[in-house]
């Protein structure tokens, strides 16, 4: 099968050489202030309509073309666009430089040409975002966040308040591909979800990919979050910072050597606890209650071919009462990465990927500690083969070694009370190999399709066990050390196809299939540090999902307007749920207490988006279903998923006033989570008890929500005279900053966080249903800086 | 662990000081009115009994409608019928039904022309060795007695526990139970939790062993009594060991008890 697609692209791309004399064009395009790469700018030839391409990850292109004198634009948001006149007679590299164009003094009008991208893209499914973007967008405590932000957009559900989780698309949230670096995160969350584990700061490009996913991502299915941290400054030295309500950030940036290589280093802090050190009482004085995060990275170019990466993220969050109760969790990721330009065509990236996740609870009262680790290792190579100006070629494998240790118990003393429980290791390995083929079929035609086969194999070292359909242990056998005791694999076709129907809209379909290996097992509505990651086994299958995508795509006014309209349609299989009182934490007998279903997501989402002008900001709507059937649950029937909604509207608005002053408000109202409720009760063993009839029979109350904010910047500009011409002119200050004002739900409405149903304290005798609400108002305030 | 977590979501909203509870009407659905079974065998002499009720709904006061004129027959697994009779509303009892340690047990229900039946194990018991407390200073707030009890888990076995404190005189409402993963084979002393003891305090212990599903239904039921303040993901009604249409359980306990009082 691979054979065969192989040669059929050899096929394609032979017949397109074939012809007059061609030759190449590659580079590199970097930031003209910080040297950092470009990722996405498109890279089109003036006098060739139709004929392009876009930089990858690492800010690099290469086009091929017939010999001849060119104009090539290279055009990117937010950014001047540059032409350069170009005499092609033999294979030339050209590498630019684009300035922001916020940093021209005039506000000159730059009119980037590839304004339409939204329609020419095959793939509808992505939003891409820059933390610069978002920056003004208020949020709670005035965190910059941008899975926060990312719940903004159709299609994509936050998990509720307090959560860092997100549903995209009807799909669970362990269903979500987050890479950082390409190193996947296990946890995203910090304090138990109320941030992200994203440091904005630290970030670079992120790019959210909801359906069509292009086959050189895999292993879950729902969605792709890849987020790339960004280089360091390979200019000059500079920092940035700010301080606000709940943390405070830094970050320095620098060349190692001027324009060959750089660094950053940032770090994050809570100091919520140190408030705690105020309080009264003793006990709460000595507790503790924060986190903290680090990203770094490193990059340095050997020559003009070879350039090397390090990145790395820790973070920590600590819970504890003085000697008595400790709770820490954290994620480490590291990646060490070669770019190598083997030719001006091909390009080569080998990756080199770790990342860990832990926590640990102590019981210093009761002589115990509990502890869980999940250990990944990751080779990783991709090439990308830029064969013709109409086939941009994508190839490589990867092989993913997981280790997961789901928790034990360990006494801290011998002949503690508690007896040492281990859960046992469990491991596996991911294997998987893809090849795309990125196709301009015409200048109205393109395409994205490829195909992904994976593969996982369980490995021994373990008991394996064996249950009946009830969940009861029936047979348990031992596999050696290095004995795979059970493999799946499949194909993932992928197909994504833009089709313009003239210059200002297109239709665009795709077709993706995966397969997702490791499951997250909770049984708790908010995401919770002691989840735990399952990969599959004889008992577990791998999940397995296609997803069928449609859209239109308009745009109004001079590219000033978006409209988009996308719908999808994802039957899901092999998915996890829970028998009744299921006890997931530090259960060796886990897989016997899990059932089994099906799942289908269907729905539409449409959003209209201002991108140009004072201001700017986009509405989305989603009108969706998400529903399961299980044998086990609720008579067999379909039934709504927690993450059904039926109607999601997002509005953000950004107002700028002036360069000094730029406000935003956004709204957000959805149909409240599909959830259980009791329909009666009754008197058992001195107790009265809950009655419940059907799984998700009811909804919580409608979510709505207004936050607003306002920035203030201080002037960029000074004015000096010039001790040359004696004019005054502007330049450009060294110390920027800004203050941030936000209030979170600015109307102060009590959403419900949790509803629950229990005994009146009024009055006994009677039962009655308490909603709680985790947030009112929530001013906040920050000062960020730059210098 | 649920408690943990909702612990430390307690932690946090108390730092950040922002949230706030409310009672409110929400409409729920009235499930048609279904036969409750609350049976117990146990080789405590007062605790044999069957009570049968009807369901209400969730919005109704707590007195339950009782089920007169069944027939209630309990049979242990040497044939021997002991047939209970109502000795107050929905009430039935029989003063000769002891529960016999390792034993299984029968129950037959007949009432309103409809006949359930479940069956049941009555373990041994595990003896409670002592209990003791001490002040626990550590923690959050002022310091509380923690009163511990001591006994040594049987390795051989699967084991699974229930206690019942009374503080005095007055019965604890919390349904309190471990299974034995943590312990097994383990001279151990374990905590009573959600126990609040004050001095000169009489408390008396039920320390009760009881079978897999009797087990596995009281750790359910402790989910969704509404005494407790029930959340979880995903709620529904516990696995029960009755067979036709009611719901309820026949439990069997192998009580041992224990007392002790709090002197400062």
């Amino acid at each position: 099968m691979i054979n065969r697609f192989l040669l059929l692209l050899i096929i394609f791309s032979t017949q397109v050489t074939s012809g007059q004399e061609k030759v190449t064009l590659s580079g590199t395009i970097k930031d003209s202030t910080d040297g950092e790469d470009l990722i996405g700018v498109y890279v089109t030839v003036s006098n060739l309509s139709g004929v392009g391409t876009i930089t990858n990850s690492y800010g690099f292109y290469s086009i091929t073309l017939p010999k001849g004198d060119y104009t090539i634009s290279f055009s990117y948001v937010g950014y001047n666009t540059v032409n350069k006149k170009i005499t092609l007679d033999k294979n030339k590299v050209l590498g630019v430089e684009l300035s922001n164009s916020s940093e021209v003094m005039k506000a000159l009008e730059v009119t980037a040409e590839k304004e339409n991208e939204n329609l020419t893209n095959t793939n509808g499914s992505t939003v891409r975002l820059k933390p610069k973007d978002i920056e003004t967008i208020p949020v709670l405590f005035g965190e910059k966040d941008v899975l926060k932000t990312v719940t903004l957009l159709p299609g994509v559900q936050s998990a509720g308040e307090g959560s860092s989780g997100f549903n995209v698309r009807g799909g669970a949230s362990d269903q979500n591909l987050i890479l950082l670096d390409e190193a996947p995160v296990y946890n995203a969350s910090h304090l138990l979800g109320f941030f992200s584990v994203f440091n904005s700061d630290a970030l670079k490009d992120i790019n959210l990919m909801k359906g069509g996913i292009p086959a050189e991502y895999g292993g879950r299915l729902s969605s792709v979050m890849d987020i790339k941290m960004k280089e360091g400054n390979r200019k000059k030295f500079s920092a940035s910072g700010g301080l606000g309500l709940i943390s405070s950030r830094l970050l320095i940036e620098a060349p190692i050597v001027k324009d060959k290589g750089s660094f950053f280093i940032s770090g994050r802090r809570t100091y919520a606890d140190t408030f705690l050190k105020l309080s009264k009482d003793s006990s709460r004085r000595e507790s503790t209650l924060y986190f903290y995060d680090i990203n770094a990275k490193a990059n340095y170019s050997f020559g003009e071919k070879d350039r090397v990466f390090l990145s790395g993220y820790f973070g920590q969050d600590k819970f504890g009462f003085g000697e008595s109760f400790g709770f820490e969790w954290g994620n480490t990721t590291g990646t060490l990465r070669w770019n190598h330009i083997y030719s001006n065509k091909l390009f080569s990236n080998t990756s080199v990927i770790y990342s860990n996740y832990d926590y640990k609870i102590t019981i210093g009262g009761a002589g115990f500690d509990i502890a869980s680790v999940i250990k990944d290792w990751t080779f990783k190579q991709d090439y990308q083969w830029f064969a013709n100006e109409k086939h941009n070629v994508k190839f490589g494998f990867n092989v993913l070694t997981h280790k997961i240790s789901p928790g034990g118990i360990n006494s801290l003393e011998p002949d503690g009370i508690i007896a040492d429980l281990n859960v046992q290791e469990k491991r596996s390995i991911e294997a998987s190999t893809y090849v795309l083929d990125e196709w301009k079929i015409s200048n109205r035609i393109s395409a994205n399709y490829g195909l992904r086969y994976s593969s996982f194999y369980a490995i021994g070292g373990q008991d394996v066990y064996s249950y009946d359909e009830n969940g009861s242990l029936i047979d348990t056998t031992t596999y050696g050390k290095n004995e795979v005791f059970q493999q799946y694999q499949g194909l993932e076709p992928r197909i994504a196809t833009t089709f313009m129907l003239n210059e200002y809209s297109s239709m665009k379909a795709s077709y993706s299939r995966g397969y997702q290996y490791l499951h997250l097992l909770t049984n708790s509505t908010s995401s919770s540090p002691t989840d735990i990651w399952m990969p599959s086994s004889n008992n577990i299958k791998p999940q397995l999902s296609d997803q069928y995508t449609i859209g239109y795509f308009r745009n109004f006014k001079d590219n000033t307007y978006e409209f988009s309209i996308e719908s999808y349609y994802k039957p899901m299989n092999n998915l996890i749920d829970y028998k009744t009182g299921a006890e997931v934490l530090l259960n060796e007998f886990v897989e016997g207490e899990l059932v089994f279903g099906v799942g289908r997501a269907y729905g539409a989402e449409f959003l209209i988006r201002k991108n140009k002008g004072k201001f700017t900001g986009w509405v989305g709507y989603t009108l969706a279903r998400t529903e399961k059937k299980f044998e086990e649950i609720n008579s067999s029937n379909w039934f709504p998923a927690r993450q059904d909604r039926i109607h999601d509207i997002s509005i953000v608005a950004m107002y700028s006033f002036s360069e000094k002053v730029k406000a935003s408000a956004n709204w957000v109202y959805y149909t409240g989570n599909a959830v259980t409720f009791p329909s009666g009760k009754y008197q058992i063993d001195g107790v009265v008890a809950n009655y419940y009839t059907e799984r998700n029979g009811y909804r919580m109350p409608d979510y709505h929500r207004l936050d607003v904010g306002v920035t203030l910047y201080n002037d960029k500009y000074k004015t000096i005279i010039d001790p040359e011409s004696q004019k005054e002119i502007k330049v450009k200050k060294k110390w920027e900053s800004n203050w941030n004002f936000s209030v979170y739900n600015a109307y102060a409405r009590e959403n419900a966080y949790q509803i629950s149903f229990r005994e009146s304290e009024s009055n006994p005798g009677q039962t009655e249903a308490v909603q709680l609400a985790l947030f009112k108002i929530i001013p906040s305030i920050a000062y960020n800086f730059k210098f | 662990m649920k408690a943990l977590q909702i612990f430390l979501f307690a932690i946090i909203l108390l730092t950040l000081n922002t949230s706030c509870e409310k009672v409110i009407l929400i409409e729920l659905n009235e499930a048609d009115q279904k036969m409750v079974v609350d049976a117990i065998v146990s080789n405590d002499s007062v605790q044999n009994y069957v009570i049968l009720s009807k369901s209400g709904g969730f919005y109704q006061d707590n007195d339950f409608e009782a089920i007169s004129g069944a027939s209630v027959t309990i049979t242990d697994d040497a044939g021997v019928i002991y047939s209970l009779s109502e000795s107050a509303p929905g009430y039935y009892s029989n003063p000769n039904l002891v529960g016999k340690l390792k034993t299984n047990y029968d129950l037959e229900v007949v009432a309103n022309d409809q006949t359930i039946t479940a069956n049941t194990y009555l373990p041994d018991t595990t003896h409670l060795d002592s209990l003791s407390y001490f002040l626990n200073s550590g923690g959050f707030g002022d310091p509380e007695w923690f009163v511990l009890m001591h006994w040594s888990d049987k390795q051989s076995e699967e084991n699974f526990y229930r206690f019942k404190p009374t503080i005095n005189g007055e019965k604890g409402k919390q349904i309190s139970i471990l299974d034995d993963i943590l312990i097994n084979g383990v001279e151990t002393q374990y905590p009573l939790f959600d126990v609040t003891v004050e001095d000169f305090d009489t408390l008396m212990i039920e320390f009760i062993e009881i079978d897999q599903g009797t087990y596995e239904y009281l750790k359910v039921l402790g989910e969704i009594a509404s005494g407790e303040n029930a959340a979880s993901a995903a709620p529904g009604n516990p696995v029960s060991n009755i067979v036709g249409d009611a719901i309820g359980f026949f439990g069997a306990y192998a009580i041992t008890n224990g007392s002790i009082v709090i002197e400062p």
